[in-house]
């Protein structure tokens, strides 16, 4: 027995390095694409986040008069027709359809043969390449929905993953900086206290005084920068973070101007609290969202005569 | 086809689970009777009748006005431990088996351990390196670390159970962990005994610039702070590992910054952070304690909760940290509520809220860490925590049983309460009187909330308010071991503990531990006994005699009031465990501190130096509690013990042999006549 704990001690720290090491090389691996495609995926999100963002605005205004749970089942039904018609043009149907047929001859096969080893292990190998087939072909649908749902995430999210303050609820608001000479102004709130310097910035702890969307204006050295707040009812979007020229932060983060590249301050938080409830609340939304999409698309499936 | 209806019926079967789980209505008993009672920990009827007489006390004045109010006697001793188990089983000490907050093992002479809850440590397992990994199957046989009730005797809720009748219990005192529920009709929050996640009652961490080395204090732990440019780093410690070997506690890293000019400190933990003005209190903050495990398992986690309090900034920069609670939206293996999730769904509704049994940290008051404006303002918001849960009970509640309880009343109490014109140990006589009428203001208080229930039940349901015990100042104190000592009943007189090597027990007759508890050091039953069965009755008259004989050096006034015998007050199968006598003290006296844990000081009475200046462990009938009901009491003298019964009663069900007192609302002849 000790002996076998010492082994599997030895273990466990062999794949504690292994996992550390993949980490790094995943981290090194995202280091380069996100070299690559930051260069275009910045000016293009410069580009589209305001636009889509007005879409967004506009398209949820016919939800104003309902709970959010409503907005999202509907978007996520609307979503899921969408997926289908998209995959449906920029598929190759005929292609799935054979690689599904040859799939389903190979299991045939199995079960026919299953006590002749050398056609059982012909129809296993056969059935791995139909099967790879089948995922190719989902390649192209994928890479072209990839951008419009990443766009579309990111809006759903600035309106249920977090909620708007309440009146005279606190919030802390986070400037990620080194600059201390700081102050902060606006309508809307007050200043508890702060600025509180910590590791690299500096925060204030705010109280919601006035419903609406709110300006909060920050002079920190020579720059002057504004973040929004909004304190109202639920199912407004909030704007978490103001980003960073960091194309990752801009793509999850919409609704604000991201700050200048050379600016003393590196992004501007606003701590929301999580919206709690069962369908709405944190990654809860994302849940629904995947579920009611995929099940339309599965219903509808026959009516749009559309094969996966 | 067959294969679609059995999955049809598994999902039926699910969804029908799902639905009647947790704490929902089940196969319901008691006809729709509803019975409410509100404990209020220490409600002292001298007090109530003063305000009540005074007008402040409206809504409890009418219960009085119509018949419904009575002194409640309370238990030998009046301990809450003792005070609510009475209550609980409907029977006395013997029965239940708790005589004292702190009991002895014999078989260990004099060792002590908490009475109502013992914890058993883990053991077996398969040992990897510096680890027991719990494997519970053979040959490894691991059993964890856990709780046991202490308390014996059958709770009055599990007959209400047996007959279907809802139940809904909140914090009651003296249930940790909470005993089960056998039907299914129980919803049991627990309250006194809870501990925090280190294990103890109640452990504040404080952070202090003036602390040179970490140093623990009864109740809690003062550690060093050193900033360097505003910015220090400090570790709050918490769950003990159980399954390493060195049971290392886990610990949460802190960093904590200061402003001076601002008069602000924060506080970035785990990716949270706290940022607070010089005298404010934080809300509660989750904290994830990790416990290592072996390289090759997940570590185990658990979550825990605490408030933080910026108490000074400049010139010297303190921060009090809470004992860390258990998290009620989180508790892991600890079982603070029956069944397990009800704690879940409570703080579902609610949020965070304190979950260890001591909810007001008096410990930080009595060791300067609070002044008494921080101690009222930390028990103030017990008390909103508590009022807030009174709304979800109460939303919650249809009918059946309603039982909530409230400690403000006791541990404000003990803290604030002075009554007489003495000198007040710590407080000058504006301060103790100012202090006094936190307590008369919170009174008004308590009868409010009497008012608000009795508006919303008052029609059609019994409503009983009860207290445990009453209460008094706590002015001088008794050394009882010292005493001991110096009659020669403890050898030799240079001891100064009953626990070290000290003590000679070859010649030693009698201890004191508890703070009412006297034992001889009986042959046959203590390790080291040496006093013989035919010796025991004189030295029990001796002993007894001798004590009420004691007088105050400073003033001449007797000490003791009464010395009860245990085998006269007692009956049950748990009276061999209980001390032989029973002291009860005249109002202003009290055991000593000293006392209470075996320790011996210089003198026999001596002032009370404690910021803790009101007791009750005195004699009980010096110290009765309150019961109020809206339906008038026709009992002549009730009870602690007669409340089981009288909630029984209301619903019908057969009140059993085991419990000694009767319902409240009958007569001695209408019981006879049935």
């Amino acid at each position: 027995m000790e002996t076998l704990g010492k082994i599997l001690v030895w273990l466990g720290n062999a794949v504690a390095w292994c996992w550390s090491l993949i980490g790094h090389a995943a981290d090194s691996v995202w280091g380069f694409i996100s070299a690559v495609i930051g260069p275009v995926a910045s000016p293009l999100l410069g580009w589209l986040d305001p636009v889509v963002t007005i879409l967004a605005d506009s398209y949820y205004t016919m939800f104003d008069a309902f709970s959010p749970v409503v907005g999202l089942i509907v978007t996520s039904g609307v979503v899921g027709v969408a997926m289908l018609i998209v995959f449906r043009c920029t598929s190759n149907q005929a292609g799935i359809a054979k690689a599904k047929d040859a799939i389903k001859a190979e299991l045939l096969a199995i079960k026919l043969y299953k006590d002749d080893l050398r056609v059982m292990f012909g129809a296993q190998g056969r059935l791995f390449v139909a099967t790879l087939r089948l995922q190719g072909f989902m390649i192209v649908p994928m890479l072209v929905m990839l951008l419009p749902m990443l766009l579309l995430l990111a809006q759903m999210g600035t309106r249920y993953q977090q909620r708007p303050l309440r009146l005279g609820e606190r919030t802390l608001l986070r400037v990620v900086g080194d600059d201390d000479d700081a102050g902060i102004s606006g309508e809307g709130f007050d200043v508890e206290v702060g600025p509180i310097a910590g590791d690299g910035d500096l925060v204030w702890r705010v109280r919601a005084t006035e419903v609406g969307a709110h300006t909060i204006h920050i002079k920190i050295g020579d720059d002057s920068l504004n973040k929004s707040l909004v304190v109202g009812k639920v199912g407004q979007p909030v704007s978490v973070k103001r980003p960073g020229v960091k194309w990752t932060s801009r793509l999850l983060h919409p609704r604000e101007r991201p700050i200048v590249n050379d600016a003393a301050v590196k992004a501007i938080m606003i701590e929301y609290p999580e919206l709690d409830s069962w369908v709405c609340g944190t990654d809860w939304w994302f849940l629904t969202f995947f579920v009611v999409s995929m099940v339309t698309a599965l219903i509808l499936k026959p009516v749009f005569r559309v094969k996966f | 086809m067959n294969a679609q209806r059995q999955s049809w019926t598994i999902w039926i079967v699910i969804c029908v689970a799902f639905v009647s789980g947790g704490c929902r209505e089940k196969d319901r008993g008691g006809d729709g009777r509803k019975v409410v009672v509100i404990g209020f920990d220490g409600m002292d009827p001298r007090l109530c009748t003063r305000l009540m007489d005074a007008g402040r006390m409206p809504h409890l004045d009418r219960m009085r006005q119509a018949g419904g109010f009575k002194p409640l006697g309370t238990s030998i001793p009046p301990q809450s431990p003792v005070a609510w188990s009475n209550l609980i089983t409907g029977a006395g000490p013997g029965v239940h088996g708790i005589f004292d907050f702190i009991h002895r093992d014999p078989a260990h002479q004099v060792r002590p351990y908490y009475s109502a809850a013992e914890t058993v440590g883990g053991d077996g397992g398969w040992e990897v390196g510096d680890h027991d990994i719990p494997l519970t199957f053979p040959p490894f046989n691991h059993t964890p670390t856990q709780t046991l009730l202490k308390r014996d005797g059958k709770p009055f809720w599990d007959f209400l159970d047996e007959a279907g009748v809802e139940t809904r219990i909140y914090d009651i005192p003296a249930n940790y962990p909470p005993s089960e529920s056998q039907h299914g009709h129980l919803c049991c929050l627990a309250g006194m005994g809870v501990p925090d996640l280190l294990g103890s009652y109640g452990t504040y961490q404080v952070f202090s610039e003036r602390v040179v080395r970490e140093m623990s204090e009864g109740g809690g732990v003062r550690k060093p702070l050193i900033f360097r440019d505003d910015a220090a780093n400090a570790t709050i410690t918490g769950p003990p590992n159980t399954t390493s070997k060195k049971r290392e506690n886990a610990s949460v890293a802190l960093r904590i910054f200061r402003d001076v000019d601002q008069n602000a400190g924060r506080i970035d933990v785990q990716g949270k952070t706290v940022v607070l003005n010089r005298g404010e209190w934080s809300d509660w903050t989750q904290l994830d304690f990790e416990l290592e495990m072996p390289s090759f398992m997940p570590n185990n986690h658990v979550s825990g909760i605490v408030r933080f309090y910026l108490a000074q900034v400049s010139p010297t920069f303190r921060l009090y940290v809470t004992p860390v609670n258990i998290d009620p939206t989180d508790p892991g293996e600890s079982r603070v509520s029956e069944p397990a999730d009800f704690v879940e769904e409570i703080a579902g509704e609610l949020g965070l809220f304190h979950t260890a049994g001591f909810q007001e940290d008096h410990k930080a008051l009595r060791n300067g860490v609070f002044t008494e404006a921080e101690y009222r303002e930390q028990a103030d918001y017990v008390l909103r925590e508590r009022l807030a849960l009174l709304d979800f009970a109460t939303e919650r509640y249809r009918d059946g049983l309603l039982f909530f309880y409230f400690s403000s009343t006791d541990l404000q109490s003990h803290m604030f309460w002075w009554q007489s014109d003495a000198k007040h140990p710590m407080r000058s006589k504006d301060d103790a009187r100012k202090y006094n009428a936190v307590i008369e203001e919170l009174y008004t208080r308590m009868d409010d909330i009497v008012g608000r229930i009795v508006e919303q039940y008052g029609s059609e349901a019994t409503i009983l308010v009860m207290s445990d015990h009453g209460f008094c100042d706590f002015r001088r104190q008794f050394d009882l071991n010292t005493w001991l000592r110096d009659g020669g009943f403890i050898q030799p007189n240079t001891a100064t503990s009953i626990h070290t090597r000290a003590v000679d027990w070859t010649r030693t007759r009698a201890y004191g531990l508890g703070l009412n508890g006297l034992y001889l050091n009986l042959a046959g039953r203590e390790r080291d006994g040496i006093v013989g069965s035919q010796d025991r009755d004189a030295l029990l008259a001796d002993l007894t005699r001798k004590l009420l004989a004691v007088r105050d050096p400073a003033d001449g006034r007797p000490v003791i009031k009464s010395v009860y015998r245990s085998d006269q007050i007692y009956a049950g199968v748990h009276v061999g465990k209980a001390p032989d006598l029973i002291v009860g003290y005249h109002r202003g006296y009290r055991a000593s501190w000293a006392t209470a844990l075996g320790e011996m000081s210089g003198e026999v009475v001596t002032d009370n130096d404690s910021a803790w200046s009101a007791d009750h462990c005195v004699a009980a009938d010096e110290v009765p509690g309150v019961l109020f009901s809206n339906r008038r009491i026709m009992h002549d003298a009730p009870s602690l013990i007669d409340i089981a019964p009288t909630v029984l009663a209301e619903f019908g069900v057969a009140i059993p042999r085991a419990m000694v007192g009767r319902s409240v609302f009958e007569t001695q002849r209408t019981l006879a006549e049935k």
